[in-house]
């Protein structure tokens, strides 16, 4: 701050007299006057349409138009000709088509000479018009030569930025997305996916630009393939570093699927070429990237059993095989690098050696949904890609398989969803949210999660009837960091509030996970239990007994006879050490419901296959807090 | 297909694309012309050659060499030989792939003849007017709630009733009522909206309480609540200038359709569809092929 006196300015030298009138004071009502968010806008950060070159491939044929009607509420027809409809609409949606090979799918299917002069391009459109099995079989075939680098170079040029074809296609989507975006009711985000690939190795971010189509048409989409494009996260900094210069707009990049890099996400030390992380690349990555996708249909990547063995729900919907087309197996050494828990704990180490945390991130679930259709709920659940939208099959097929392993249709897992505490649902104001990280991840379900810290937070706060207004006065929200611990303060308080989806099931236990740095250089983590349902008392070892599980397997069905519709308290860290980093996030647990593969047994009329779970405890987790010594 | 108010509209887009088809028919016979006469010609002209070349350059970046343009008509020549062989021998018919090509491209043509022509504000009313249901704006409820939690209290409708006379007295709401993560005050909230936040059975009730008095209790998923209803804004079907777009973007989709089909009808008149009834007498199966057939073929 640089105080300039106020005389330098025109109005002369103000005295405290003539201020008070502009400044009345405290507003007698408590609603007057706040401008903090209301009710969270719910949304998907990463959806693929017909657009997309693998979504396209694996026979969706519902373009971008398709997909935002859809996430407004209204009834489509998906590409297996069967009808559906959102149980309610998104507040907001990013259609985050892959930038490489983007509207190749759509020329495939229109024949376009140019592609079938070539041997790939060829051999891909037989196999697509067979249709069924045959189209499953080439655009499995494409994705392994897309992600080995093996597309035919001149082919992959004309779907690439500095081609006529590709500005055109970008500005296709760009006219898509503000046709629909209607500010006060329904935003659509203009994005892309950046897929960067290392031999298989999965690094994808999400790029979302805050602005509308005269700055996004300046640019066309950042790739992954040389010579335009790069698999260097650092180019895409530069990229977006670049976009914001040139167009004076911004943008932000989202990573997801750690669990599928075969641990090249978070590096602690080494970046994916062997080089060592260094400055400009934590202050890049911590510019750029706010937020992580912790959870989606490829897997939950918030913990993983091996990383938490104390946390009885680590292993949750866990995708631990090999890297994204399996083409290498995984070994344990490869985790810490890959999941969103172990992520935040490594930033803390590396802030300590080299003064930023490049992983002080905010949480989000998305669907990465390839079928236009953002389907994150059990009982409404349209699969990864067209292959496996509802059909008595699709849970016994292997959705991946070969020498290192297989990844069975029944494991892809029905989520998640993003809820932004944005004051308004614009392009703006989600996007500044997402900035702030006042954001959280659900698996599917809209519970409503409200996250605050500070410092002076009573036992009586848990009661107010203005639950909002007291977490804002006294703390920040979540994705924030502490304000400076005050003199005589001795720990950390929480504020924590879950509301049950008002369509869903009821909720077991609030949590708060923490993780910290201790003084030589360790990270450690504990989950806490903090709020739970039906009065259960903790056991001799500590942990809370499970709440119970109404589930109906033979009827895909459960009843909200345990659990509350509403948890919260005021939580003060018992182990707190001021000398320590830390960050704090709440992990807000459902009551088990049938999981979407019990629905599909039940409408049927088959048995379950081998391994899969009847029922599933679906979650929210909350962008953490963070707590720096001496700040 | 009861669509009355396409067929004026129509009428003009299948015209638009008899009159391209005619147009690519001449088109294709004046180029192949030479062939057509003397089958057994295959004539190269400039023409083709810089289309060939520039193919290639668009995709490679530069104009091919000398070699590269030699193999380039090599290739266009072994296209021409055996394309004009396969057709003659008969291997076009019967392929499900060349079929489904060549639907793909009437189908495209049709695509962008449907967006020729923009829809007047009159056709747009009437689209409007027709289907009101999709473009009714729901009523909108201000309104103020108060929540009481089945987890907190031991007889949540009792208590409810105590409450309830205490606001009907005049009792300061903002000390009445549990903690609740649920906003107190709505303004010109949707019935959708309210849906959303509450759940239906909330939804359904709310819209039937009277105005300006507190009523309830009202139950919702969470637990139950007392409500004052405010202001009231009904139901209505909103001017043509107000959703212009959206009645225009789903105009052109419809269109889009109707015109497909409306082709598909026209064309269809030009042959004779027979059934053959099968060897065995299969009652279903006649059954599924006559209520394929559209009207028009039926009779």
């Amino acid at each position: 701050m640089i105080a300039l006196p106020a005389a330098a300015q025109d109005a002369g030298t103000p005295m405290p007299g003539t201020l008070s009138a502009a400044y009345p004071g405290k507003a007698y009502s408590p609603y007057a006057k706040r401008k903090f968010p209301e009710t969270p806008l719910w949304g998907d950060s990463h959806l693929h349409t017909a657009l997309s070159m693998d979504a396209g491939l694996f026979g969706n044929r519902l373009p971008p138009r398709d997909a935002y009607r859809f996430a407004r509420g209204e009834e489509v027809v998906s590409t297996t000709g069967q009808a559906v409809r959102l149980s309610r609409p998104l507040d907001w949606l990013v259609i985050a088509d892959h930038s490489d090979g983007m509207g190749l799918f759509g020329d495939l299917a229109a024949g376009k000479p140019q592609l079938l002069a070539y041997e790939q391009g060829a051999r891909w459109n037989k196999g697509l018009a067979e249709g069924g099995d045959a189209a499953v079989a080439a655009a499995l075939d494409l994705i392994t030569n897309f992600s080995q680098g093996k597309v035919e170079p001149a082919l992959m040029a004309l779907y690439s930025p500095g081609s006529k074809l590709y500005k055109n296609l970008w500005e296709r989507v760009i006219d898509e997305a503000e046709a629909f975006n209607d500010p006060g009711n329904f935003t659509a985000f203009i994005g892309f996916e950046w897929t960067s690939l290392i031999k298989g190795n999965n690094m994808h971010r999400v790029v979302i630009m805050r602005d509308g189509p005269v700055r996004a048409r300046q640019v066309v989409p950042f790739t992954m393939t040389a010579p335009q494009g790069s698999p260097d996260p650092r180019d895409l900094w530069k990229y977006l570093t670049n976009y914001e210069e040139k167009t004076g707009g911004e943008a932000l990049a989202i990573p997801h699927n750690g669990n599928l890099s075969n641990g090249i996400m978070f590096p602690l030390e080494a970046q994916w070429n062997g080089k060592q992380l260094d400055e400009t690349y934590v202050t890049q990555r911590d510019k750029w990237e706010p937020l992580y996708e912790a959870t989606q249909i490829k897997g939950d990547g918030e913990a993983h059993p091996f990383l938490s063995p104390d946390d009885e729900f680590a292993d949750y919907e866990t995708w631990a095989i090999g890297n994204l087309d399996v083409s290498e197996a995984k070994t344990d050494e490869m985790l810490a690098g890959e999941y969103a828990r172990e992520a935040l704990k490594r930033g803390l180490a590396i802030e300590t050696k080299l003064g930023t945390n490049p992983y002080k991130f905010g949480i989000i679930g998305a669907t990465d949904s390839h079928t236009s259709l953002a389907t994150a709920e059990e009982d409404n659940f349209f699969g990864k890609h067209t292959g496996y939208e509802p059909k008595p099959d699709r849970m016994s097929h292997a959705f991946m398989e070969n020498e290192n392993g297989k990844i069975m249709g029944w494991q892809m897992v029905a989520s998640g969803l993003a809820a932004v505490w944005a004051t308004e649902n614009t392009r703006e104001a989600i996007f500044d949210a997402m900035q702030r990280k006042e954001v959280y991840g659900t698996t599917g379900p809209r519970m409503i999660v409200r996250f605050f810290g500070g410092w002076n937070f009573t036992e009586q706060d848990a009661n107010t009837r203005l639950l909002a207004v007291v977490g804002y006065e006294k703390g920040v929200p979540m994705g924030s960091d502490l304000r400076a611990m005050p003199e005589g303060a001795k720990a950390p308080g929480f504020m924590v509030y879950a509301l049950r989806d008002p369509i869903g099931a009821n909720l077991d236990r609030v949590q708060i996970v923490k993780g910290w740095l201790d003084t030589d250089g360790t990270t450690h983590e504990k989950v806490y239990d903090v709020a739970w349902s039906d009065s259960r008392v903790p056991g001799t070892d500590g942990k809370l007994p499970p709440a119970g599980n109404t589930v109906d397997v033979a009827n895909a069905n459960w009843t909200n006879t345990i659990g509350a519709a509403q948890l919260g308290t005021i939580w003060t860290d018992p182990e707190f050490d001021p000398k320590q980093k830390a960050f704090y996030y709440a992990r807000v647990l459902e009551i088990p419901t049938p999981r979407w593969s019990t629905y599909d047994a039940f409408r049927y009329d088959i048995d379950l296959p081998e391994g899969a779970p009847t029922s599933t405890q679906e979650r929210a987790y909350t962008s953490p807090i963070w707590y720096t010594p001496g700040s | 297909m009861k669509l009355p108010m396409f067929r004026k509209v129509l009428r003009e887009p299948l015209l638009h694309f008899l009159a391209i088809g005619a147009g690519l028919f001449f088109l294709f016979g004046f180029m192949n012309g030479p062939a057509v006469d003397r089958p057994n010609r295959i004539i190269v002209t400039p023409g083709q050659v810089e289309l060939l070349a520039e193919n290639f350059s668009r995709t490679w970046m530069r104009p091919p060499s000398d070699k590269e343009m030699q193999g380039l008509i090599q290739g266009y020549l072994r296209d021409e030989v055996f394309y004009r062989k396969a057709v003659a021998l008969g291997l076009d018919q019967g392929d499900n792939l060349i079929k489904r090509r060549l639907r793909q491209k009437l189908e495209f043509i049709l695509e962008d003849v449907s967006a020729l022509v923009d829809p007047t504000d009159e056709e747009l009313t009437l689209f409007l007017q027709e289907r009101a249901e999709n473009y009714r704006q729901q009523p909108q409820l201000s309104f103020r709630q108060i929540f009481l939690s089945y987890d907190r209290r031991d007889d949540v409708l009792a208590d409810a009733e105590d409450v309830l006379a205490q606001l009907r007295s005049g009792d300061n709401p903002e000390q009445l009522g549990d903690p609740t993560m649920l906003a107190a005050e709505f303004e010109r909230t949707s019935q959708t909206d309210i849906e959303r936040r509450f759940g239906d059975q909330f939804s359904r009730r709310i819209v039937g309480l009277p105005q300006g008095v507190w009523s309830g209790p009202v139950p919702s998923g969470f637990g139950v609540h007392l409500v004052l209803v405010r202001e009231r804004v009904d139901a209505r079907l909103p001017e043509l200038g107000e959703i212009k777009e959206a009645v225009k973007r789903d105009w052109l989709v419809e269109r889009r359709k109707a015109l497909q089909d409306a082709t598909f009808r026209e064309l269809l008149k030009g042959y004779e569809v027979v059934v053959e009834p099968p060897a065995a007498p299969d009652h279903a199966a006649s059954v599924a092929i006559s209520a394929a057939l559209p009207e028009a073929a039926a009779r």
